[in-house]
C-alpha cells in the first residue's frame, strides 16, 4: 500500500480508503506480511465484465440475424410486387373484359 | 475499466434501406426484440442529444409466465441518449445499464460487396460498489433470460 501511496497524488489514508472500497467490491484482495499490507487484483470481476459483454455480443448477433432477415424481406419485396401486379392486373385483358 | 466487443457484417442492400431499418421506429420494431419479445419504439429523435426510448415486452406466453413467477416485470422501458448521427453512415447512443453506461456504435460503409456494418458495443465501468455489483448481476440475469 505504501508503494501505491508514493505513486499517487493523494494521502496514504485516501489510498487506504479507496483500496477498502475496491476490496468490499471484490475487485482486489489483501494479505498482511508483517507490517505491510499487500493488495492484489482479483481476476474474477474482470472476467465477469467480459462475460457480461459477451452476453451482449450474443444478443446482438441474434439481433443482426433478424435485421438481415428483415433486410432480405424488404429488398425481395419490391421487385416481386411489381411482377405480381403485372400478372394479376394485366391492362389489356382488363380493358377487354370491361368493354 | 473499459471493454469492447466488435461485430462486423456485410449485406447486399441499398445503404439507405439499411439506415432506415436501423434508425426508424417501424424499422427497429421489426428486428430489435430478441425471440419471444416485442420492441416498441416510443421515441427516436435523430440528433445528438436526442432521446431513443423503447419498451421491450415479452410476447411468448411461457416466458411471460416464468417471468411473472420470478417476480420480474414482463415489460420495461430503456431510455438511451443519441450521441452521434450521420445519415446514412453512423449512429451512436449511450444506454444506462444500472450504474454503468453502455455505448452502441454502428457504422455503415458502402463497398464492392455491399454495405459493411461495424458494430461496437462498449461498457465503461468506474469502480464497483456492492450495490453496483448487484445491479450488474441482475442485468446479467435479465439478459440471460432474453437470450434463452
Amino acid at each position: 500500500m505504501g508503494d501505491l501511496a508514493r505513486k499517487l497524488p493523494i494521502a496514504q489514508s485516501g489510498v487506504s480508503r479507496h483500496l477498502r472500497i475496491l476490496k468490499d467490491a471484490g475487485m482486489v484482495e489483501s494479505r498482511t506480511e508483517g507490517q505491510r499490507r499487500i493488495y492484489s487484483l482479483r481476476a474474477e470481476p474482470f472476467e465477469k465484465l467480459s462475460e457480461w459483454l459477451g452476453q451482449y455480443r450474443r444478443l446482438w448477433e441474434n439481433r443482426l440475424d433478424q435485421f438481415e432477415l428483415e433486410l432480405e424481406r424488404q429488398t425481395a419485396a419490391s421487385p416481386p410486387r411489381v411482377e405480381l401486379g403485372r400478372k394479376t392486373a394485366p391492362k389489356k385483358p382488363n380493358s377487354r373484359r370491361t368493354k | 475499466m473499459t471493454e469492447q466487443q466488435v461485430i462486423e457484417r456485410v449485406w447486399k442492400a441499398p445503404i439507405d434501406l439499411v439506415w432506415k431499418l436501423w434508425t426508424s421506429a417501424e424499422g427497429i420494431a421489426s428486428w430489435f426484440g430478441p425471440a419471444g419479445f416485442q420492441v416498441t419504439v416510443d421515441e427516436i429523435d435523430l440528433r445528438p442529444g436526442g432521446t431513443f426510448r423503447y419498451t421491450m415486452g415479452a410476447t411468448d406466453p411461457e416466458k411471460i409466465a416464468s417471468m411473472e413467477k420470478a417476480g420480474r416485470p414482463v415489460s420495461w422501458a430503456v431510455e438511451s441518449t443519441i450521441t452521434e448521427v450521420d445519415p446514412p453512415n453512423k449512429f451512436v447512443y449511450d444506454s444506462p445499464m444500472g450504474p454503468e453506461t453502455m455505448t452502441t456504435s454502428a457504422e455503415f460503409t458502402e463497398g464492392p460487396d455491399g454495405v459493411k456494418l461495424v458494430l461496437i458495443i462498449g461498457a465503461t465501468k468506474a469502480g464497483m460498489t456492492g450495490g453496483a455489483a448487484m445491479g450488474w448481476e441482475s442485468s446479467l440475469d435479465r439478459f440471460a433470460e432474453q437470450l434463452a
